[in-house]
């Protein structure tokens, strides 16, 4: 089954042109709005392209690059494959063609195959992009024509290893947590392996023998993605007859492909058309009613032991609820902030700070109570672990406290301004309205509680960036007073940064960015992103790279650069910026009771 | 108070959504915008709640210059989109309260207002309900609890008879509008239901393709009486005959 009649669509098409084409205008009305609603998907293709293809060209041609760049793809595979599975189990219960098709009369192995057919489509973008890399290698390395075939060969062969891999991940269920700290780390973990691959082969001009011959080839053979990459490593670009053998359990991983494509289309199907809420709602009342029922009979043991009297008082109950809830509400304790008891000492401290009126702005960028103290307490068993690690761990495994230091910073610190729910759009008349837009509260009261509650995480994460640079500075030679220093830079940095990013952050979500063009308008931001931008970035880098005196006046370059930035958005958000921004999704951001998941099963 | 458009123009890139929109709004009046679908009634609704603003002309509360930076006119008025942006793991009171705070809503009666409204609504046994187990319907009422408790002097309410609600939340909302336009409000909202604003409006604003074709009380437009349809019915008619 297709989504599209194309026949039908051309013929339509040709009749409503005809129908317009009286009037001129209407013409050009209908081109303008069919020009307005085209994507530009080649920018995507484009940068995944270049992720794909940079290394490539920039690597091969050193001596080691190909295994690491072999490992690279490999890693990447792997986690892409992850993801890729866990979205097409999400798809397969909570999707907007579901919610579409779900109401029409369609079979469910239709919809299963609608939902299996974009999956293969979408795993083509990254996957060929990153495939022509394989190509790239051979000819950079070898370049004969059966190079070439080969690692085209492989490439598709890695491609099906990895749908077995994602379709496996479907059925296996939510392997990742959905939000929270576990899914920041997972996030964090299988991409860092990557990433440190991948600066290691970006950055260094002869990559070390230990990460070639050592996590990198290990890489290839103990993960199934990198089977084929292993038989091209060994194969053409070593010459050895036995790699051939390796593609025998590559092949056979993919061979599952159809045995678990056919498993999970048996089994899938579409247990509830439409969840309406209201009946949630109801139950949820009932479930008052039941709460509030055993209570009593806790309390009064004769309601125990005569039913019919727990009956009786259950009723009794159903028509004292309203009543219980308008004593409630005349306890005004509605009207206090939302608690952020239990929240520890981190929240506490910023709690402390905030004014009244801003504890209430935060209350809507924030929609409850922050976790932050939850995430410097992981920040802090993780530094721990890597300041031990770097101490005690043998050079082979460089990477080890390198990652874990990584990703403590990542959770510890607001590297790109912290989490606010409130900045986040939400359909409305077809447009993306962030939350925050249609209250009455102000660019600097945002602006003052974001910065108060990143003050504060940043100054409780500096005590571990220092620890950490100092225990990196030992173990990769600069020296424990350098880490110190770097460390402490890096966290001025930081903080110098914090008013700059939440503009950002503001920006993306009501899509500024999008608007910024060449009217009137939007010339004076459209400057300051120019102009501005790579100042910040010069200044960081140079603040980095220079000691001494130099290096302070960067810094203070830095954080000048940042508030003029910070400033030119400032005047921007009250003088020229419409606070709507593109829906996200293909229905847009519909708050939850929009759209309620479709249940099914895998 | 007093709302006053300036040859207020607003684009979307070449697209001209409003086109010198010019219109003054009196205290005390309940306002309908109508027009056809893209006709620019909800761009008007969002240049005067300051979420969009004019590329051309002012907006003018009581006579002074409304800007995004000016939080003292702003929390003057409310505007309600046609899906109000809730935080769904919310509990309707949660929600009502954090609104309320932000208003800086007086507090003498809060509760009698706020029972009041919950009770009308037919929304009181769900006041402690999060916002994703409601439908669509009561979701729109518990936004709109916010707004009629927070009460601030202008109302702008995007599609409130599209929005899902049942009919005791359409009564109830015509009622309290009507109410507080008695004691000096002012209600703007967007409709497509030509039967309701006829009979619920003091003022309708008509827009056809960004432009103000008719502004004023219904008894003074000016429509040819066709029977068995209103006045606005017979202008929207006229409306599309002429762009045809």
């Amino acid at each position: 089954m297709t989504l599209r009649w194309r026949e039908a669509e051309r013929r339509l098409v040709r009749r409503v042109r005809q129908e317009l084409s009286a009037d001129p205008e209407a013409v050009r009305t209908a081109r303008r709005l069919r020009r307005a609603a085209r994507e530009h998907r080649w920018l995507k293709w484009l940068a995944w392209f270049v992720i794909a293809l940079a290394p490539a060209i920039k690597l091969t041609p050193r001596e080691g690059g190909p295994t690491l760049y072999l490992a690279m793809v490999t890693l990447w595979v792997t986690s892409a494959a992850i993801f890729y599975g866990q979205e097409l189990a999400s798809n397969l219960t909570t999707s907007d063609h579901i919610t579409s098709l779900a109401h029409l009369p369609v079979p469910d192995g239709a919809i299963f195959d609608l939902t299996w057919q974009r999956f293969l489509t979408y795993s083509l973008v990254p996957l060929i992009s990153l495939e022509t890399g394989y190509v790239l290698v051979a000819v950079l390395q070898l370049g004969s024509a059966a190079a070439v075939g080969a690692a085209t060969g492989l490439a598709i062969l890695q491609w099906l290893v990895f749908l077995s891999l994602a379709a496996l991940v479907a059925t296996l269920g939510p392997l990742v947590p959905r939000k929270g700290v576990r899914r920041t780390a997972f996030f964090l973990a299988t991409h860092l392996a990557m990433l440190v691959l991948g600066s290691v082969l970006f950055f260094t001009r002869r990559p070390p023998a230990y990460l070639v011959d050592g996590p990198a080839r290990w890489a290839l053979l103990a993960i199934p993605a990198g089977w084929p990459s292993a038989a091209f490593q060994e194969g053409p670009l070593r010459g050895h007859a036995w790699a051939l053998a390796l593609l025998l359990p590559a092949g056979l991983f993919a061979a599952l492909l159809p045995v678990i494509h056919r498993r999970m289309r048996e089994r899938f199907r579409i247990a509830e058309v439409a969840s309406t809420s209201a009946p949630g709602a109801e139950a949820l009342a009932e479930k008052l009613v039941d709460d509030l029922s055993a209570l009593e009979a806790k309390a009064d043991p004769l309601v125990a032991d005569f039913p019919e009297r727990a009956a009786w008082d259950r009723e009794g109950l159903a028509r004292r609820i309203p009543g219980l809830l308008e004593s409630h509400i005349r306890g005004r304790s509605f009207l206090a902030p939302i608690p952020w008891d239990g929240g520890g000492w981190l929240v506490r401290r910023v709690e402390r700070w905030l004014t009244r009126r801003e504890r209430d702005v935060a209350d809507l960028l924030l929609g409850g109570r922050p976790f932050w103290t939850a995430r410097w307490k992981v920040s802090l068993e993780l530094t721990t672990i890597g300041v031990a690690t770097a101490l005690a761990l043998p050079r082979t495994l460089d990477a080890v406290p390198f990652g874990l230091l990584y990703l403590a910073t990542m959770l510890g610190a607001p590297i790109l301004g912290g989490i606010w729910p409130g900045f986040a759009n939400s359909n409305a008349s077809g447009m993306g309205v962030p939350r925050y837009a249609a209250v009455p509260i102000g660019y600097g009261e945002i602006m003052r509680v974001t910065l108060k509650a990143n003050l504060v995480r940043i100054a409780a994460w500096t005590p571990l960036a220092l620890a950490g640079g100092a225990a990196l500075g030992a173990r990769f030679g600069p020296g424990t007073w350098s880490g110190l220093a770097i460390a402490a830079k890096a966290a001025f940095l930081l903080l110098a940064w914090q008013p700059l990013v939440v503009s950002l952050h503001l920006s993306w979500e009501n899509g500024a960015g999008d608007k910024l063009g060449l009217d009137r308008r939007s010339l004076a931001p459209l400057l300051t992103v120019l102009l501005l931008l790579p100042a910040v970035g010069i200044s960081a880098g140079l603040a980095f790279a220079v000691r001494g005196p130099a290096s302070l006046a960067w810094l203070v370059a830095f954080a000048g650069s940042t508030l003029l930035g910070t400033l030119a958005y400032r005047r921007h958000y009250h003088r020229g910026l419409d606070l709507v921004g593109p829906p996200t999704g293909p229905l847009g951001a519909l708050p939850l009771h929009v759209i309620q998941p479709r249940k099914g099963t895998v | 108070m007093r709302l006053q458009l300036e040859q207020v123009s607003k684009s979307y890139g070449t697209f001209r959504a409003l086109d010198a929109v010019s219109i003054d709004v009196p205290p005390g009046s309940i306002v309908a915008l109508l027009g056809a679908n893209g006709a620019g009634k909800t761009t008007l609704l969002r240049c005067l709640a300051t979420l969009l603003l004019p590329d051309t002309g002012r907006v003018l509360c009581d006579g002074e210059a409304l800007g995004r930076d000016r939080l003292d006119l702003r929390r003057r008025f409310a505007f309600l989109p046609d899906l109000p942006p809730l935080y769904p793991h919310m509990s309707v009171l949660r929600h009502l309260g954090m609104v309320l705070r932000l208003y800086g809503a007086p507090l003498d009666g809060i509760e009698d207002r706020v029972i009041g409204i919950l009770r009308d609504l037919d929304l009181l046994l769900f006041a402690e309900v999060p916002v994703s187990r409601l439908s669509r319907g009561q979701a729109y009422k518990a936004a709109l609890t916010a707004v009629l408790a927070a009460d601030p002097e202008v109302w702008m309410i995007d599609e409130p008879f599209a929005s899902g609600m049942d009919p005791q939340g359409i009564s109830t909302f015509k009622a309290r509008a009507r109410a507080h336009c008695n004691l000096g409000g002012t209600v703007l909202y967007s409709t497509q239901i030509l039967d309701i604003a006829e009979g619920f409006s003091d003022l309708v604003c008509i827009l056809d393709r960004g432009e103000v074709r008719a502004f004023g009380p219904i008894k003074s437009l000016e429509a040819p009486s066709t029977p068995g349809s209103g006045v606005l019915e017979a202008i929207f008619r006229r409306l599309r005959e002429e762009r045809s």
